[in-house]
Parts: structure tokens; C-alpha cells; sequence
């Protein structure tokens, strides 16, 4: 046993249980790790239909091969790599965009940043920009491609670190941080030119 | 100070970890234009953190559980699948060297110990250098199952 093994005692607890025939004891792993599975599915597989297959099939591959987990990581983020990787070869074997082309990087107008200072004025304009912003994030966030909107979730929303992220996607730590980056950059360029377009 | 626009990566940098020292401080300050990006990105980043999480519209756990076994201790069934052929293997390696045994000694007795020797010692270096390729190939081997696993899980 080695000191990553100690690291992790309730995941340890948890899998010996399941191994040992206590299928009740993987429910408690599911109920753990449902929100991550959920934020990697949700931003990935377009499909609400195919959302619900695909959830079950992370799950049911998570307990036939547990047998295999070595405690290298948490059991969420082994269980968050096998979900990526589930989403992964379903895109790849529709065929669709993981990553898409690259929006000009030219400047755009601070228009978000304008309105905002103008609402500043006000305490119910301060609540409409925001809901207004929301519902923009949410809209925009989805037309990201999926790689993007997936690591952009796990780092800001279920606050991964770059080295879980990492484990999670196989994706080298550099290559995280860059799209993050460009994800973050194309995210904020496409709301200022949603609100460029409003404002026109 | 720094006296020219931040960098976008810098702007970013700076509002994911503003604790750190980055040495724009100054210069945010008195841009206007950076500041706003800061502004943008630090309302970017709180409006993500606070987005409702996705759940899902069925009840995941039921949907898993039916489908387990029904207590079945998976060690014991993994141990018996990937260990019997192995133990098959050595008992049908075994079985001839059993049955021809009294055959065998007496070609050994028949040969000339130098020759023996000689025969075992190659035997042995053969065993090691091949041994050794071995190993590496399966570890080659698993390195790129461990990546197409990944890619294709």
C-alpha cells in the first residue's frame, strides 16, 4: 500500500464494499459523484435522449472495472476520466466538433462593460443585467464546442484543479491551461458581440 | 509597472489569481481599458461559478442499481476468470513432463556434464534476454492500450 493509497480512506472503505458484493455501497459512489458525471454529460452530449444512456453506461463500466482502480486519484475523478472518455467516443463516433474554429480575435467593443457602468446607477437594473447576463452565459456557454464548455465547468463551477482536470480528460496540464484560456476568451467575445447586436 | 496593455492571458491570469503578485496592479489602476477587461472577466467568471448545475430528469441511481448483480462479490469472480487459464496452462506444461519423466532423466544422465551445463547456462541467458524484450513490449503494449483505452472508453 502505498501513501496515495492512504490518502483516499472513504473511497478505499466505499470500493471494498462494492467489491464485496455491497451494491447499496455503490449507490453511495453514484450519489457522490452524480454532479460531476452530470456537468461532464450535460456539457458534452447534445442529446437529451442520449444523456440518459450514456450516464447508465458510465456508471456500469465505472463498477466492471473497478476491480482495476489502483487509488492513483479520487474515485470521483477516476469515475469523472471514464465519463470524459465515454462522452469523448460518442462525439467521435457521431462525428461531431470537439473543438471548433477559432472566432477573429479583433477587438470588439466594451459595450457589456458600458451597460454595466450604466446600470450601476440603479439596484433593480443591477438585478435585470444580471439575470440578463445569466441567461446570455447559458446561451452563449452551449454554443461553445464541447471541450471548451466541459473544462470551463470543471474548473470554474465544480473548482477542479488544473491537475484533476488533467486526469480527468488525459489532456496534458499546458493544453488544459490553453484552452481554458481560449474557451474563457471566446466565451467573453461572443457576449459582447450578442450585446454589440442587441445594442444595434 | 508595467506601461503597455495587458495581454489577454495576463488579464486572466490576474483575475483567476489575484493574491499572487503579478505586478499589474498599478497599471490596472490607472488603464481604463484594462480595468474593463478585468471587470468583464471577473463578472464572466462569478456568473459561471453561480450557474445552476445540470441534473439529470431520471433517477440515475435506481436506473444503475437495477442492472448490478445482485451481491456477487466481484474479486472472487475476476480472480477465478483471469486466473484459471493460467492454472490450466501449467498443469498441461506439467502433465508431460510428469508421464515422461523416467525418459527424460535418463537423457540427462546419458549427457555429458560440461555439455549440460553449457546447455543450461545458455538456456538460461536465452531466458533472460528474452524475458527482458518481453517486458518491454508489454509495457509498449499497455502504454498504447492505456492511451487507446483512453480514447476509447
Amino acid at each position: 500500500m502505498n501513501s496515495e493509497t492512504e490518502n483516499y480512506p472513504e473511497d478505499r472503505s466505499l470500493v471494498s464494499k462494492v467489491l464485496g458484493g455491497d451494491n447499496h455501497a455503490f449507490g453511495i459512489v453514484i450519489k457522490n459523484t452524480e454532479g460531476l458525471v452530470a456537468m461532464i454529460v450535460f456539457k458534452m452530449i447534445p442529446n437529451a435522449y442520449d444523456r440518459k444512456d450514456i450516464a447508465q453506461d458510465i456508471y456500469l463500466k465505472a463498477f466492471n472495472r473497478l476491480s482495476g482502480f489502483r487509488f492513483q486519484c479520487k474515485l470521483s475523478t477516476w469515475i469523472g476520466q471514464i465519463a470524459y472518455n465515454t462522452c469523448l467516443h460518442y462525439l467521435e463516433k457521431k462525428k461531431l466538433v470537439l473543438i471548433g474554429k477559432e472566432e477573429d480575435d479583433g477587438e470588439r467593443p466594451d459595450a457589456w462593460y458600458n451597460k454595466l457602468s450604466a446600470a450601476l446607477t440603479n439596484d433593480t437594473e443591477i438585478i435585470l443585467f444580471r439575470k440578463e447576463l445569466s441567461g446570455i452565459l447559458q446561451e452563449e456557454t452551449e454554443k461553445l464546442p464541447a471541450v471548451y464548455k466541459t473544462l470551463i465547468s470543471l474548473y470554474h463551477q465544480q473548482e477542479l484543479s488544473y491537475d484533476e482536470i488533467n486526469q480527468i480528460t488525459g489532456l496534458p496540464a499546458g493544453t488544459v491551461k490553453n484552452y481554458l484560456f481560449r474557451a474563457r476568451k471566446l466565451l467573453k467575445e461572443n457576449i459582447l458581440a450578442k450585446y454589440k447586436k442587441e445594442d444595434l | 509597472m508595467k506601461a503597455m496593455h495587458l495581454t489577454e492571458i495576463e488579464i486572466q491570469d490576474y483575475v483567476i489569481d489575484a493574491k499572487s503578485n503579478h505586478g499589474f496592479s498599478h497599471h490596472i489602476e490607472s488603464c481604463e481599458s484594462c480595468k474593463n477587461k478585468v471587470v468583464q472577466y471577473q463578472m464572466l467568471f462569478k456568473e459561471i461559478k453561480n450557474s445552476p448545475a445540470p441534473i439529470f430528469d431520471f433517477n440515475l441511481n435506481e436506473a444503475v442499481l437495477k442492472q448490478l448483480p445482485v451481491n456477487e462479490p466481484i474479486q472472487v469472480k475476476r480472480v477465478f476468470t483471469n486466473y484459471l487459464p493460467v492454472l490450466v496452462s501449467i498443469i498441461l506444461l506439467l502433465l508431460p513432463l510428469y508421464f515422461y519423466r523416467n525418459n527424460l532423466l535418463s537423457v540427462v544422465k546419458q549427457t555429458p556434464a560440461g555439455i549440460l551445463y553449457m546447455g543450461i547456462i545458455i538456456a538460461l541467458i536465452v531466458t533472460v534476454y528474452q524475458s527482458v524484450g518481453l517486458s518491454k513490449k508489454h509495457h509498449k503494449q499497455m502504454n498504447a492500450l492505456n492511451i487507446m483505452d483512453g480514447l476509447q472508453q
